[in-house]
């Protein structure tokens, strides 16, 4: 069955009917996102997989309750964003530089592992793939949180705001100042 | 990835800086997790689809055997409905008996149906029954008018008690006179007697509902004479039961159909007899049967 032209709300509810390859659909199309949202938040691989199961897990088994009044992406983004939240809470997992840091040299070491990447494309996609993770790992935390939201969530500021349950204007200040940090941060490997 | 990813431009805003670095990193989740994930979701799917089965299933089962059971319930309701409401719509005029209980409060009306035959009591002289007597007996150039004297009455009455109804027993010696007529008089309720007295006497039917002698009184109704046999005076077996206070009498008179508005020769009525001597109980039963 071609689930490509179908939107999230359509598998989503084909999904709680019974339909198991909808939710194969629904995971492949946003796994990225989800991936990236947790990861370059908590800094850890290992943490980022632990919730990657309970955020997709948490999917599978609420999608009866699931209701189009949302877009699905706020739907899931909001799952994800509270068990990390709890995550963070309970294992005291903070976001800290060094946990990045040595997150990046593993990054480093699966792209020189790629047979198919020059030695200079390999060398510039690791120097920039450490920059952008230097670079978020020095925004603070609900900088940094509600940057990621809005990037990989393709979410607006008001969908932010309701997520993270701060006011649209805060949201909006903590964007600028997050972009405005990145932008100089990243410049420096220009 | 064989091309070279462009290098950061200073002039490029953030998100497109964080676009293009995202590009270049190949972090994903392992493949165990996606694994985990996907299997995890197809039992779950499994388990949905396995419990909708059941239900149509067992729908499929319960409908047809309960479909005719709901509706021949439904069907029987509503036949009973339109049997039986119409019994309890259509109005139906009240019977006599029907109508001396409604003339008392409930407490005596629930009396009647297990009260022993009472005993009959004397007369019991009072001020104001002996100024009813004297309304009724007197020359009536002298005596009051009967509709001064129920508007004194309803005076008196409006001023012991200005909130209630004039009809409704009130007081507590009124009320307790009324419970307490009425629990004697469990002869509304008793089966008259089956062998009537030898001879019919008018003035023993008068002098039994002026005493409130009861055993008399139905003796007297069941032997068949005429209920509203008057005196010298015009004066009817229910005035005198009226102007000797006798509520028990009283109630059972109008239960046998005694006129309630049977004026003596001097144009006075028991309802004129009873406002003059403030036999609210007795006014109450009086009005209750249409007396004038």
């Amino acid at each position: 069955m071609n689930d490509a032209g179908l939107s999230d709300e359509t598998l989503i509810a084909r999904y709680a009917r019974g339909d198991a390859g909808s939710f194969t659909a629904l995971y492949r199309r946003h796994e990225l996102r989800i991936w990236r949202y947790l990861e370059r938040n908590v800094g850890s691989r290992a943490t980022a997989e632990e919730l990657m199961q309970e955020v997709w897990f948490a999917v599978a088994r609420d999608a009866e309750r699931y209701r189009p009044s949302a877009r699905f992406t706020t739907w899931l983004f909001t799952i994800a964003r509270n068990r990390m939240v709890d995550a963070v809470r309970a294992r005291r997992a903070h976001l800290s530089l060094d946990a990045l840091g040595h997150e990046a040299e593993t990054v480093v070491e699966r792209l020189t592992a790629d047979p198919g990447a020059s030695p200079l494309a390999a060398a510039e996609a690791r120097d920039q793939a450490v920059a952008l993770r230097q670079a978020l790992a020095r925004l603070p935390p609900e900088q940094r949180d509600a940057f990621l939201l809005q990037l990989e969530g393709d979410l607006s500021v008001e969908e932010v705001a309701a997520i993270t349950g701060v006011s649209f204007e805060t949201v909006k200040s903590r964007l600028r100042y997050a972009r405005t940090r990145l932008r100089d941060l990243l410049s420096a490997y220009a | 990835m064989s091309t070279l990813p462009p290098p950061f431009d200073r002039s490029e805003d953030a998100d497109e800086r964080y676009r293009r670095a995202s590009e270049h990193d190949p972090s994903r989740p392992s493949e165990a997790t996606r694994r985990a994930v996907l299997d995890h979701a197809a039992r779950l799917a499994a388990e949905r689809t396995r419990r909708a089965a059941r239900r149509r299933r067992l729908m499929a089962l319960l409908v047809p055997r309960w479909r005719p059971a709901i509706v021949g319930t439904l069907a029987v309701a509503v036949l009973a409905g339109v049997v039986i409401a119409p019994q309890f719509l259509a109005p139906t005029a009240p019977s006599e008996s029907q109508r001396a209980r409604e003339a008392l409060p409930a407490p005596a009306v629930n009396a009647l149906a297990t009260a022993p035959p009472p005993a009959t009591r004397p007369a019991r002289p009072s001020v104001a029954r002996e100024r009813a007597r004297v309304a009724a007996s007197a020359d009536h150039s002298d005596a009051l008018t009967t509709r001064q004297l129920e508007q004194q009455a309803d005076a008196r009455a409006a001023r012991a008690a200005p909130l209630e109804e004039p009809v409704v027993v009130t007081g507590a010696r009124s009320l307790a006179q009324a419970t307490a007529a009425a629990s004697r008089g469990a002869a509304l309720a008793a089966p008259v007697p089956a062998s009537p007295p030898a001879h019919v006497d008018p003035d023993a039917l008068r002098q039994a509902a002026a005493a409130g002698d009861l055993t008399a009184l139905r003796a007297q109704l069941a032997s068949g004479g005429d209920i509203d046999a008057r005196d010298a005076q015009g004066r009817t077996a229910l005035m005198l039961a009226t102007v000797g206070g006798q509520a028990d009498a009283v109630a059972v008179l109008l239960a046998h159909g005694a006129d309630p508005s049977a004026a003596d020769a001097h144009g006075t009525t028991p309802l004129g007899a009873a406002v003059a001597a403030d036999e609210r109980a007795i006014i109450a039963m009086l009005r209750r049967y249409g007396a004038r």
